[in-house]
């Protein structure tokens, strides 16, 4: 059965992509001996448009059909190209839907032989764009059975770029496992997690808020509320609704 | 739930006037197997039928399928509508007795407007399962040519050895090749089918149906293999002089 994705620990990368036909190398990746789960594209839309949390530019708005066309080219460490030409249409998450294909490596890859080929038209604009690399780093605990309690709260952004310490809003659980991030509709902004153990970098509310069998979950994980933010960064101002369940 | 699909068929089903009840035509590719899945085409979505007659333009809520289980002779009724609009493929899992089965109009206040207009519709066959499990898929490219009536995917000679596992339609501006690839209003004309060594086994298929990233769950083959260089895209296009680039993904394990 295909399950909602548990992320234990995911990477962002911030990718610019020229005009023109390139190829992109992911060398700079640093995740070598990492067991690779997924790859995702995130990108804007026109209706619900993104800072990157990486560098505060805008997160481009790359259209499900035409101009542009980025394909991922993926060679693991046993020297096999097992990813060609792997159109961006079914890997990139956009903003407010759900329209990719949810999918599982499970490999090593070697990064230094991996790349983006990418066309796009001299009329078009440089695309700024975020990639998100899940993987494995512990063995997973299964807690399903344990009964949890939740906190909601609400957060209302004053700026475009704000940064809200989670520490702040949720004392209480700083000891405690977090087992779930829960958002309203249209929460605009990112969710970065320190763990013991791993890591959550600059996670979409967007992926906690789609609500089907290609939904992302997290794995029951200690944070670091001091170090861990929801940051906002769109124009809205819409109160945003974040509810974290824990084991008592 | 995951739909592991074994083939699929279009069904078209041409309405008269007066008429409220048709029994389904026969269809010995489904006999004796497990419909899980039915799709009704929309006529905004598929326009025409793939032997291009005009596709039923009124709402899904005017039709009911009466699905007769092949076992207990028991028939149970589904609206349209709910196929259409159900998030999911719907799970009928049961081997139905086509003979006995029968699509029926309802709240047909209008005839004249339906007449000669074609319901079109794709019964799915496979199985369902809540043990789908695969590990390290490969993937890869497939571009297909649409300059004729019937287009054949090329060869592919990496897939010997590989299981199918999913064939995915995206729009990319361009081919990894450059070469422009058309965009998602021009596939409303085209069926897909693909075969083995033997036989069809998704028969005109409208290629809407393999936008995977546009489903809520999406759906597998469960086939030993696809013989590639007997399967084809169907376009009902009447002026082939620009040809046309399909870029599709193939996942498999």
């Amino acid at each position: 059965m295909i399950m909602p994705h548990e992320l234990q620990n995911i990477a962002c990368f911030e990718i610019t992509v020229p005009i023109g036909t390139n190829v992109i190398s992911l060398g700079h990746i640093n995740l070598n001996n990492k067991l690779i789960q997924s790859v995702y594209l995130f990108s804007s839309t026109e209706d619900v448009m993104l800072f990157s949390p990486v560098s505060g530019k805008q997160v481009s708005a790359l259209a499900e059909t035409g101009p542009c066309a980025i394909y991922l080219n993926l060679t693991d460490t046993d020297n096999e190209l097992f990813v060609r030409d792997y159109s961006s249409g079914n890997f990139t998450i956009y903003s407010e839907m759900d329209h990719f294909v949810s999918w599982r490596i499970n490999r090593k890859i070697d990064w230094n032989q991996s790349f983006l080929k990418t066309i796009i038209p001299d009329k078009a604009s440089t695309l700024n764009l975020l990639m998100y690399i899940a993987f494995e780093n512990v063995a997973s605990k299964d807690l399903s059975d344990r009964e949890v309690v939740e906190k909601t709260v609400n957060l209302i952004p004053e700026n475009d770029i704000q940064d809200f310490c989670l520490d702040v809003y949720f004392p209480e659980l700083s000891d405690k496992t977090i087992t779930g991030i829960y958002v309203s509709n249209q929460c605009n902004g990112f969710f970065d997690l320190y763990g013991q153990n791993n890591r959550l970098e600059n996670v979409p509310a967007h992926f906690f808020a789609i609500k089907s069998s290609k939904g992302f979950l997290i794995e029951p994980m200690k944070v670091d509320l001091k170090k861990s933010f929801y940051r906002h960064r769109s124009f809205s101002r819409e109160p945003y609704r974040i509810t974290l369940t824990y084991l008592p | 739930m995951t739909g592991l699909m074994r083939g699929a068929i279009g069904v078209e089903i041409t309405l008269q006037r007066g008429q409220t009840s048709y029994r389904l035509p026969d269809m010995p590719e489904l006999e004796g197997k497990q419909i899980i899945s039915v799709n009704y085409c929309n006529a905004n979505d598929v326009p025409r039928t793939s032997s291009g007659k005009i596709v039923f333009p009124l709402s899904s809520d005017r039709l009911e399928l009466c699905l007769a289980d092949i076992n207990t002779g028991m028939t149970c009724k589904y609206s349209v509508a709910d196929i259409e609009n159900s998030p999911v493929h719907l799970t009928f899992d049961q081997k139905v007795d086509m003979q006995t089965s029968e699509l029926a109009l309802v709240n047909s206040d209008n005839p004249d407007i339906w007449l000669d207009t074609t319901v079109y519709l794709i019964f799915w066959y496979g199985i369902n399962t809540d043990n789908f499990q695969f590990s390290k898929p490969r993937i890869l490219p497939l571009e297909v040519t649409v300059n004729s009536p019937k287009n054949f995917f090329q060869p592919q000679f990496t897939l010997l050895n590989s299981r199918p596992l999913q064939l995915m339609l995206t729009f990319p501006g361009f081919t990894p090749s450059g070469r422009k690839a058309i965009d998602r209003s021009s596939v409303s004309d085209k069926f897909i089918t693909l075969a083995d060594k033997d036989k069809m086994l998704f028969s005109q298929i409208p290629a809407y149906y393999f936008i995977q990233s546009h489903l809520k769950t999406p759906w597998f083959f469960d086939l030993p293999s696809i013989d590639f260089e007997k399967s084809y895209v169907k376009s009902l296009k009447d002026d082939f002089s620009k040809a046309e680039i399909l870029f599709f993904n193939l996942m498999c394990v």
